[in-house]
């Protein structure tokens, strides 16, 4: 059988993590009801001029330098025309002849080692609607939330081999782009997507194969089983003629798990391209650049340096917190409140994140006040209440947002650490147990848990552990 | 009173562009020219998108967006003025669009200076259109230059015709794909199917100029000639405004139908069979030597 390798090439759009839309000021947030982010410009009505939204241009640099990309210092944006329902004007706002930046590149790590994946370019664009249709009563609807999001899209060159390159190169590029703040790369929300130009050639050969594009992959796992699937049927198609490859644009069914063709029409379509005499060229100087850079937050990979070097935590710890940047958020805004990066990190990693699973709740999702977490790790640190304790109050803190000291106060769940009081409930739980103690005195060491079992008991569970084992074998070894 | 293109929006009133296609479009909002005249307004009804000749134009001043030139030629027949003033100093925020490199609201008027009062109150710098000029006033001046006439001919004259049409055919079939039958305006009873609602839509709500137009200005950027048409009149479209020798000279007199100014973003004056286009170079000049047709 003879060898065959894939080639691929990806376009990736993101969603630009802007307050409002690209060329009007409706909001651009997810999950509002339908068309409740919707004005006459981006409902496609006539009279309102397109002005280009500032802060999106800013996050295309940040997109362009963080995938060291050359940036265009005269960008300008071209109308595509198409007719369809979730396109209201009939034309959508991208970039063809002056895009944001080209050339660039971002390099990935697989088990075969590191590689450079060149970019041929990112362009900005707006986003469209969304068709519903209503199976109800066979009607399709549309909801213009989406209309002109603005997003980029990155464009790489032919420069994956497999599916493991192209997984490893949308993990690194959502730790790129949600550290810098660019986006916020959620694929289920669909602010993250990602379409396969996928073709197939003899291990060797210098031509490529007959293209096909591959869309509507929602996971990196449908990514990677539809990468399975074209390839496959590439191959077979190769290898038993058992059909003629054409260059079209096929859709992933995540549920079949097979890719199909769309119609015919919807690959021959003339788009009309022109500049858009409707916008001004945009400038981006040097000033403007270096401005982006350095308000840029630090990259994944610096703070993952920070966190094993200089704070002296371990990989492991490191590498979950700073795989995502919300938890790399939470991270550091705690730390801003109690300053112990180890047991904030072990709160994260071992309770948090187990809340949060239980809550059908992401990495990306976590949501928690950040002082009122570090007063909860700083009061079980401290002693005043004890680690489980702690726990049960986490999940008042993430679920009811509590304040964990008021909550400790008015319940009375502090640690008692008045030796009085302790002494008194030694004293006790001796005299009832005088045969144990003699189990003691004969050397009998086990019997000291029993004996600390009593005394937590006579003291609801809320005597610090560490002060009751101190007094107990001083109280024993004075029998 | 002053009569509105009803291209120009004033919120709750019908603003169909003279055109089917908008019969029932009642305007959303108020466009930046009706807040900025604080004078009673009315509505009027011109020709399809500017493609038509309007029947017959209102006695008082009339604000519009005249870029194929239906409404000068209609003004010199019945004796007005016609002042165009220059691209990117009255706000289009409000106005319907048809060809935005060209669109700008101008006035139709008996007397210039009339003309000018109003120009004077609607133009300058509104945030809410991306692409304008930042000054907050202009001033029409009245010039006490005496005219020296001397003849020279323009190069590329023969091909301003051509240009504009692509271009602004091009332009049009950009603006005017928005009007499916989606979302507002008319759409056609009786369709099967996506497709056939487009159709049915667009072959009703526009008259037959339209067509024509977004017909020819969707071949003009179609793969096939958009090399041959679109991009060779925008390198034409640059060659003719860097041919325009105002170091030499402060007023071209041309035809009333040439659409030079319109092309090149000049502000413009026709009266009778002659039209005026003038370079500005700094606020408080605009339309400068007026009184050459005094």
């Amino acid at each position: 059988m003879k060898q065959y390798e894939v080639v691929m090439g990806l376009e990736v759009h993101v969603e630009l993590a802007t307050q409002s839309k690209l060329f009007c000021s409706c909001s651009a947030k997810f999950g509002a009801d339908a068309n409740e982010n919707v004005c006459p410009a981006c409902a496609g009505m006539p009279g309102m001029p397109a002005v280009t939204n500032k802060r999106a241009v800013e996050l295309g640099i940040a997109a362009a330098i963080v995938t060291n990309s050359e940036i265009t210092r005269v960008m300008s944006f071209d109308k595509k025309s198409y007719f369809y329902p979730d396109l209201p004007t009939g034309y959508q706002i991208t970039q063809l002849y002056a895009p944001i930046c080209k050339n660039g590149w971002v390099e990935i790590e697989t088990g075969k080692g590191k590689k450079k994946i060149t970019l041929k370019q990112i362009h900005i664009e707006e986003d469209a609607g969304k068709l519903v249709h209503d199976s109800r009563t066979g009607t399709t609807l549309v909801d213009f939330n989406r209309t002109s999001v603005p997003l980029v899209e990155i464009v790489s060159n032919p420069d994956f081999r497999s599916a493991e390159e192209v997984v490893a190169y949308l993990e690194k590029l959502r730790s790129l782009l949600s550290f810098a703040g660019v986006s916020d790369c959620k694929m289920q929300e669909g602010s993250m997507r990602c379409d396969v130009n996928i073709s197939v050639r003899e291990y060797g050969s210098d031509t490529l194969g007959t293209r096909t594009e591959i869309k509507n992959m929602n996971s990196l796992k449908a990514i990677a089983a539809a990468i399975e699937f074209e390839s496959g049927r590439h191959i077979d198609a190769l290898e038993t003629g058992s059909e003629t490859l054409v260059q079209e644009t096929r859709r992933w069914d995540d549920n079949i798990g097979e890719t199909f063709a769309m119609r015919e029409k919807e690959n021959a379509t003339d788009y009309r391209y022109f500049p858009n005499p409707e916008l001004m060229p945009v400038v981006i100087d040097g000033d403007w650049i270096e401005r982006v850079r350095i308000s840029l937050p630090e990259p994944a990979d610096l703070k993952f340096e920070r966190m094993t070097v200089q704070l002296g935590l371990s990989e492991y710890d490191s590498k979950i917190i700073t795989g995502s940047k919300n938890l790399s958020d939470i991270f550091d805004k705690t730390r801003a409140h109690f300053d112990n990066p180890k047991e904030i990190v072990n709160w994260i990693i071992v309770e948090l994140l187990s809340i949060a699973k239980g809550d059908n709740k992401g990495e990306d999702d976590i949501s928690i006040d950040c002082e009122k977490f570090a007063k909860l790790i700083e009061l079980v640190d401290g002693r005043t209440i004890n680690r489980n304790v702690g726990k049960k109050l986490l999940v008042k803190v993430f679920e009811e947002g509590i304040d964990p000291a008021e909550y400790v106060k008015e319940k009375g769940l502090g640690l008692i650490s008045d030796t009085g009081i302790i002494e008194d409930a030694i004293k006790a739980a001796l005299a009832e147990n005088a045969k144990s103690v003699d189990e003691y005195k004969n050397g009998n060491a086990k019997v000291i848990g029993f004996f600390v079992g009593r005394i937590m008991k006579k003291l609801g569970g809320k005597a610090d552990p560490k002060l009751v084992n101190e007094l107990l074998m001083k109280a024993l070894s004075d029998r | 009173m002053v009569y509105l293109d009803d291209s120009i929006m004033i919120k709750g009133k019908p603003a169909s562009a003279g055109s089917k296609m908008l019969e029932n479009f009642i305007a959303p909002f108020d466009a930046t020219a009706a807040v900025r005249i604080k004078e009673n307004a009315e509505t009027v009804r011109l020709g399809e998108f500017g493609l038509k000749a309007p029947k017959m134009l209102p006695d008082g001043p009339l604000l519009c967006n005249d870029v194929f030139g239906h409404v000068r030629a209609a003004a010199t027949k019945q004796g007005l003025y016609y002042i165009r003033p220059t691209y990117g100093t009255v706000s289009r925020y409000g106005l319907i669009p048809a060809v935005c490199s060209m669109d700008q609201i101008g006035v139709v008027c008996k007397d210039p200076y009339e003309g000018f009062e109003l120009l004077s109150k609607i133009a300058g710098h509104d945030e809410k259109d991306g692409a304008m000029f930042p000054e907050k006033h202009y001033s029409y001046v009245k010039s006490d230059k005496s005219p020296v006439l001397f003849k020279e001919a323009l190069p590329y004259s023969e091909l301003y015709g051509s240009v504009f049409e692509i271009l602004a055919c091009a332009e049009l079939s950009g603006n005017l794909s928005r009007y499916d039958g989606i979302k507002f305006g008319y759409r056609a009873e009786n369709f099967k199917g996506l497709d056939e609602l487009y159709i049915k839509t667009r072959t009703g709500g526009f008259g037959n100029e339209v067509k024509f137009a977004l017909t020819a200005g969707c071949l003009a950027l179609s793969q096939d000639y958009y090399t041959a048409l679109y991009e060779k009149a925008m390198k034409l479209r640059r060659l003719i405004k860097e041919s325009l020798r105002f170091d030499q000279y402060d007023v071209l007199v041309l035809p009333v139908e040439s659409p030079l100014a319109v092309l090149a973003g000049l502000p413009s004056l026709s009266f009778g069979e002659v039209q005026l286009a003038a370079q500005v170079k700094n606020e408080g000049a605009l339309l400068a030597a007026l009184e050459v047709i005094a």
